[in-house]
């Protein structure tokens, strides 16, 4: 299997390193003081049949953290963007 | 040396100038270079060559292909010894040596064929019925003993010599297959320009047709095939992979693939391995894998003599080796006249047996007038021991006998034709019944792959052949290619068509189904199918795995379908309701060798060495592993065990000095205006507003507000800091940050990266220590009120650069030294000629554990996952000033009091007792049950210090039990010792040694 | 004690002049090291990648900025795109202080510059079998045209990180292959066998 790298192009499964839920928001600000936004964000996690955003960092490469949007039925990639996306700082 | 009884004068694709000597269980044969064993066998008139997994019936050569369910093997002797392989895909070399498997003492007197006889006792499952009783018989002796009785060849206990290797290819399209599809694909998608790898199995090419008698454009097809696979090797984007079976189709068009690249060679190869393993990565893929023939079911069909249609004539024509002169040919198709036609070619005497109906056959044509062909008729016996014999025939509809005996020596059946859609269906496609042809293809296709020819269920030679070119030029302009010339394709003469009428089994009625079999590996007949669908176990996955069908080294390749059917007749359904099995990779067995490559022993996982490692080596260090560092345990002196090494290094570092290779730590440094605002995120304490040349440990919690890792955070300069972290957490962490960088904080300033390897570092630790550093270090004041605890300064040894630290782990006096990793092995050289007049010498992890438990020091046993900061007394140092991952999580309820295991220390009661890392805390002797843990040990060592063990351990509510006695249980080793509770520092309390 | 420290190259032992492992025959690959050559890894300030591309881009007199993955040399320095904020820059020892001050240029205000010089071991592999020794180990399609001609990729051969830059010398291919310096004894073993099959010479200094 591979997945596209953005930068580096389709490669290899292997040089991927899964990184979990990418739909989840990180709280901050107000919610920063609410635990329960926390346990929201570390623990519950939907895990759809279909597609889903998550993160992948390509480790073997060039190291950028991916968002990919996979379906897990079938492992069929739609979409992969530097994480996070619209928002890379610095690019040009 | 026998000679070749049925080897034909002239013919085949074998070099007849040159004679291979080989042998087979003891005796010694001869061939000729294109031969296989199994058509080697034949031309010399060796049909048995094997006994059956179960009944040790007397087996034969079935077919011509990967498919062979009968003819298995022993290959190779000692550590090369290799069971099970087929005889009919081994190329013979001079000096092969091949025995048969699973008989004593031999094949034609095999005693345990005794097994036969029992056969009403081992029906399929007979297992879950019998040999029950007594209960502790079955695994003392009945399993021992079935065991033993039933199998196939036996693995060789010796490591294997050979070598393997891995290797990548990418392509446009990718033909598994080089059959007249798969070749007339290749040549269409390379000549437009496409990238191009055409995978075979087989060393020669043309697929069927290199055992065939047709023309190809006025030429022999096996002629006509191998020009065309010249022509391809020619063109520089195509790469041929013969021998090479694609044994998996993995998601993205990722291929697994074996290619057997000396195992036909016979002489030594010490440049080649032995076989490769391939992964190809392609855009496109054509399966063209063709098809396979299936047998007719009836009773005797596993005798010797009784083989596939398609290979007896593939014997015929590709080998010139003769398998039988009085042939019967008993089929329910036209494509089995082939072989009718070529055996009377070769002048045997033939008599074709038709399941089907005089008026829809078109395949007697093909046969002169005269040849005996019956119509309705089938086979409902094979009769002889060791070898066909007779055939007693019947009605098709089972009403009665047609013929008693008729003699033979060779039968050839074919009850169709079964496309090899494995590698379609391996990502989850399933297979659908294909009325037309009565058998299984694929519905429809994935973007990007197609099937040709045989595998796509077109036994049409000329159709096969346009389809082919029709795939090729789709693919190749699916990857971009732009097609320049066309690519015709050459023409056939008309074939008599298929024309199959499904006959699944000769009838109970005149055939015993005790003896008729489905799957010849594992001895499965149609009784067994009959008791599975009477017990409830008729859909085709609960009868395979009740009978086990299918579920041999052959994968069941002759046996499933017509077992589909059997059971769908069984149980009255239609066959498309019937179902069947997932194919899953491997296509074929593959050597677990092959699977590993390279990395076998040794070479497992890769090896990392520090700068010093040359130097711990000839010091006579004993490794560890850290990760996939090796790392010296300790360095023990004439006469010293590992006990006596430890206490002597931690003495001297206690007394004098000694020094420790610490290179393998994680090393990042950080640049950038927001270096230390990213590092006041990351980790519980504060480091922005540290002052330049000042180190400080610091602690990394998780989201979740378990400690990750602890490490030491110096800053350099304004915008300039540098991290180390535990060897084991260094890739983890560096993960860590460069996910917060990216995904969290991507508008901070700062950059950063991993120096691990850049810097060697070593740490000289002891009340010698500055004695030892101020004779060699030039540039820093290395006094105590110029360079106290926790400051860091650039200095040089020589005219290396060295980065001091002073840190220490080990609670002495101590100092960090990082040197560019080229100046390691010198600078530790250097600083071990210094410190020989103060008695320094070399310590390992060991000691370094046992100093840094006896300080208290928390590391990896206790940051394991499931402690908080304040679980390890380390929670004083979270800042409550400035947020950071794993603040809020941390404070929950339930991490938090008098409920949460706590960092302690423990000491036997009685001074000469031990305890064990991971034994339990418990209130008395001999508490069982699930809630009378206290907590657990962490790490326990001797202390030569207090001469006696020490341990860490985490204990409930433990920071208020200091002096309490408490017991270290271990169930499983039986043993239970009493401890006192400490504070976890157990020398130098107020930390004096290391501060001054 | 000495006033001069001992440098040890990470293959020290491990890859003398002469033949290579076992094989024989017409070498298809050649190998050398390239020792104490300059590697260093820039990485682009906040909001700075475009300013630092367009800062490459004119130190190396390009008309168009390197798109991802491609390199390109000149005076000696050779600098590839490895990361949408990153890049790496390779120089040999006798350019060492022009290139360090060249880079220092280029990422003034743009970039931070780590030095990963020792951290580092670099060997070239050239000859007809260099691409399909490198095959048995990376699945980077160094054989295709998915990669741009000169290149800088990190990959992983066999499980062992390396950074593999294409270079063009005299009009023919070599691949610079820059691996982590503690892996280089598994490295050689690999390479030895990788090339057993097609012959291999080793070049001195």
């Amino acid at each position: 299997m591979q997945i596209p790298c953005p930068w580096c192009g389709l490669r290899p499964l292997d040089e991927f390193a899964y990184g979990g839920d990418a739909t989840k928001k990180r709280p901050t600000g107000k919610r920063q003081a609410d635990t329960s936004a926390w346990v929201d964000y570390v623990y519950i996690h939907d895990n759809p049949a279909g597609r889903h955003r998550e993160y992948w960092q390509h480790v073997g490469g060039c190291r950028s953290w991916i968002v990919i949007t996979r379906d897990t039925t079938n492992h069929a990639i739609s979409k992969a963007e530097l994480a996070p996306p619209d928002s890379r700082g610095g690019r040009r | 040396m026998s000679g070749q009884s049925n080897r034909l004068p002239s013919g085949g694709l074998i070099d007849r100038t040159r004679v291979i000597s080989f042998t087979f269980d003891g005796r010694t044969y001869s061939g000729h270079p294109g031969d296989t064993l199994a058509s080697a066998l034949i031309a010399s008139g060796i049909h048995l060559v094997g006994r059956s997994f179960k009944y040790h019936r007397p087996r034969g050569i079935y077919s011509s292909g990967s498919e062979e369910p009968s003819a298995l093997v022993t290959l190779g002797e000692g550590g090369r010894t290799e069971p099970n392989i087929p005889a009919t895909m081994v190329e013979i070399f001079d000096g092969l040596v091949a025995r048969s498997q699973n008989r004593w003492p031999s094949l034609s007197f095999d005693l345990m064929a005794v097994n036969s006889l029992l056969k009403p006792f081992f029906p399929a499952g007979f297992y879950y019925k019998t040999f029950m009783w007594p209960r502790s018989f079955w695994y003392r002796l009945y399993e021992p003993a079935i065991r033993r009785a039933a199998g196939l060849g036996t693995v060789a206990e010796l490591p294997d010599p050979d070598s393997y290797e891995h290797a990548h290819a990418h392509c446009d399209v990718l033909i598994v297959g080089a059959g007249p599809a798969g070749l007339m694909a290749a040549q269409a998608a390379a000549r437009a320009g496409a990238r191009v790898v055409l995978a075979d199995e087989r060393a020669v090419a043309g697929g069927h047709l290199a055992g065939e008698s047709i023309e190809i454009d006025g030429r022999q097809c096996a002629d006509w095939a191998q020009d065309l696979y010249a022509e391809l090797s020619e063109l520089e984007n195509v790469r041929l992979l013969p021998r090479t079976s694609v044994f998996g189709r993995y998601d993205g068009l990722t291929f697994g693939a074996i290619e057997r690249v000396s195992d036909h060679i016979g002489a030594d190869t010490p440049n080649l391995p032995r076989q490769r393993r391939w992964t190809i990565q392609a855009k496109q893929l054509i399966c063209a894998a063709g098809a396979i023939e299936r047998p007719l079911v009836f009773e005797g069909n596993d005798r010797p003599g009784v083989m596939l249609a398609r290979a007896a004539r593939n014997y015929l024509n590709q080998y010139g080796a003769l398998p039988g002169r009085n042939v019967v040919v008993a089929a329910n198709n036209d494509d089995a006249y082939l072989t009718a036609r070529d055996f009377v070619d070769a002048g045997a005497d033939v008599t074709v047996i038709d399941g089907r109906p005089q008026e829809i056959v078109t395949g007697s044509a093909l046969l002169a007038d005269g040849v005996d062909v019956r119509f309705e008729q089938c086979i409902a016996q094979a009769r002889g021991k060791m070898h066909v014999s007779s055939v007693r025939l019947a009605s098709v509809d089972g009403t009665g006998e047609s013929e008693i005996g008729l003699p033979c020596d060779l039968v050839c059946v074919s009850g169709g034709w079964n496309p090899t859609i494995h590698l379609l269906s391996h990502c989850g496609g399933r297979p659908r019944w294909n009325e037309r042809i009565a058998s299984f293809t694929m519905g429809k296709l994935e973007n990007d792959v197609q099937a040709v020819g045989g595998a796509a269920g077109t036994f049409d030679l000329q159709k096969s052949l346009h389809e082919g070119v029709a795939a090729g030029v789709s693919a190749a302009k699916a990857c971009g290619a732009k097609p320049s010339r066309t690519v015709t394709a050459p023409s056939v003469d008309k074939l008599p068509s298929y024309g199959v009428q499904a006959l699944w089994r000769a009838l109970d009625s005149v055939s015993k189904s005790g003896a008729a079999f489905v799957d010849f590996q594992n001895d499965v007949t149609v009784a067994d199918l009959e008791v599975a669908e009477r017990e409830g176990f008729g859909h085709s996955e609960h009868a395979k795995r009740y009978t086990t069908l299918g579920m041999a080294t052959d994968q069941g390749k002759l046996a499933n379908v017509n077992a589909i059917g059997i059971l769908s007749e069984l149980l009255g359904t239609p066959i498309a309701e019937t179902g069947t099995t997932t194919y899953r990779p491997l296509y074929t067995p593959a050597a677990l060798g092959t699977l590993a490559g390279q990395r076998q022993g040794h070479e497992f996982r890769a090896t990392r060495h520090s700068a010093m490692h040359a130097w711990h080596e000839k010091n006579g260090a004993v490794f560890t592993d850290a990760g996939l560092w090796l790392r010296p345990y300790y360095y023990p002196r004439e006469g010293e065990d590992f006990a006596a090494a430890v206490k002597r290094e931690v003495l001297n570092v206690r007394s004098a000095v000694g020094m420790v290779d610490v290179s393998t730590l994680g090393k990042i440094e950080l640049k950038g205006p927001d270096a230390g605002t990213f590092l006041d995120r990351l980790y519980i304490n504060s480091f922005s507003k540290m002052k330049v040349g000042r180190a400080r440990y610091g602690v990394m919690l998780r989201e979740d507000g378990m400690v990750f890792d602890d490490g030491t955070v110096t800053r350099l300069a304004e915008d300039h800091y540098f991290v180390t972290v535990t060897t084991a957490n260094a890739s983890p962490v560096m993960q860590h940050m460069e996910f917060c960088h990216q995904v969290h904080w991507p508008e901070l300033d700062v950059q950063f990266c991993s120096v691990s390897e850049a810097w060697a570092a070593m740490a000289v630790a002891g009340p010698k220590a500055r004695d030892t550093l101020e004779r060699i270090v030039q540039g820093i004041d290395l006094s105590n009120e110029a360079f106290p605890l926790q400051s860091v300064a650039n200095a040089k040894i020589g005219d290396a650069f060295v980065r001091v630290f002073r840190i220490s782990f080990s609670g002495e006096l101590a100092y960090e030294l990082y040197t560019p990793a080229n100046c390691g092995l010198g600078v530790w050289e250097a600083i071990m000629e210094a410190g020989a007049q103060d008695g320094i010498s070399a310590y390992g992890t060991e000691a370094m554990t046992v100093m840094r438990t006896e300080k208290g020091h928390v590391a990896g046993p206790e940051l394991d996952g499931r402690t908080t900061a304040d679980d390890l007394s380390l929670g004083r140092m979270m800042s409550e000033r400035k947020d950071y991952i794993g603040r809020w999580l941390a404070a929950r309820s339930g991490l938090v009091g008098e409920g949460r295991i706590q960092l302690v220390g423990i000491k036997p009661v009685n001074v000469g007792d031990r305890f064990r890392m991971g034994a339990h805390l418990v209130n008395a002797p001999g508490a069982i049950g699930p809630d009378v843990s206290h907590g657990h040990v962490t790490t326990s060592v001797y202390s030569p210090a207090c001469d006696h063990f020490i341990g860490l351990a985490l204990l409930k509510n433990g920071r208020n039990r200091i002096g309490e006695r408490i017991f270290v249980a271990s169930p499983l080793h039986q043993e239970i010792v009493e401890v006192e509770v400490t504070h976890p520092v157990f020398v130098d309390e107020r930390g004096e040694r290391m501060r001054g | 004690m000495a006033d001069v420290i001992a440098r040890h190259s990470a293959l020290a032992g491990l890859l003398e002049p002469g033949r290579v492992g076992t094989g024989s025959g017409d070498a298809g690959v050649t190998i050398s090291e390239c020792r104490d050559a300059l590697q260093l890894q820039l990485i682009a300030r906040n909001g700075q990648a475009g300013a630092l591309a367009s800062e490459v881009k004119r130190h190396l007199r390009r008309k168009q900025a390197l798109s991802p993955l491609e390199g390109a040399e000149r005076d000696g320095l050779f600098i590839c795109a490895t990361g949408p904020h990153e890049y790496w820059a390779v120089a040999d020892p006798r350019d060492a202080a022009k290139s360090v001050k060249a880079l220092e240029k280029i990422a003034k205000g743009r970039a931070s510059i780590f030095d990963q010089s020792d951290g580092r071991f670099l060997v070239h592999l050239s000859g007809p079998k260099a691409v399909d020794a490198l095959a048995k180990g990376t699945s980077l399609d160094l054989g295709g045209a998915a990669l741009p001609g000169e290149c800088g990729v990190g990959t992983t051969i066999e499980h062992i990180p390396a950074l593999i830059s294409r270079r063009w010398l005299q009009g023919a291919a070599m691949y610079e292959v820059s691996v982590p310096r503690s892996y280089a004894g598994s490295f050689m073993t690999w390479l030895e066998e990788a090339t057993r099959e097609y012959g291999a010479i080793a070049e001195g200094d």
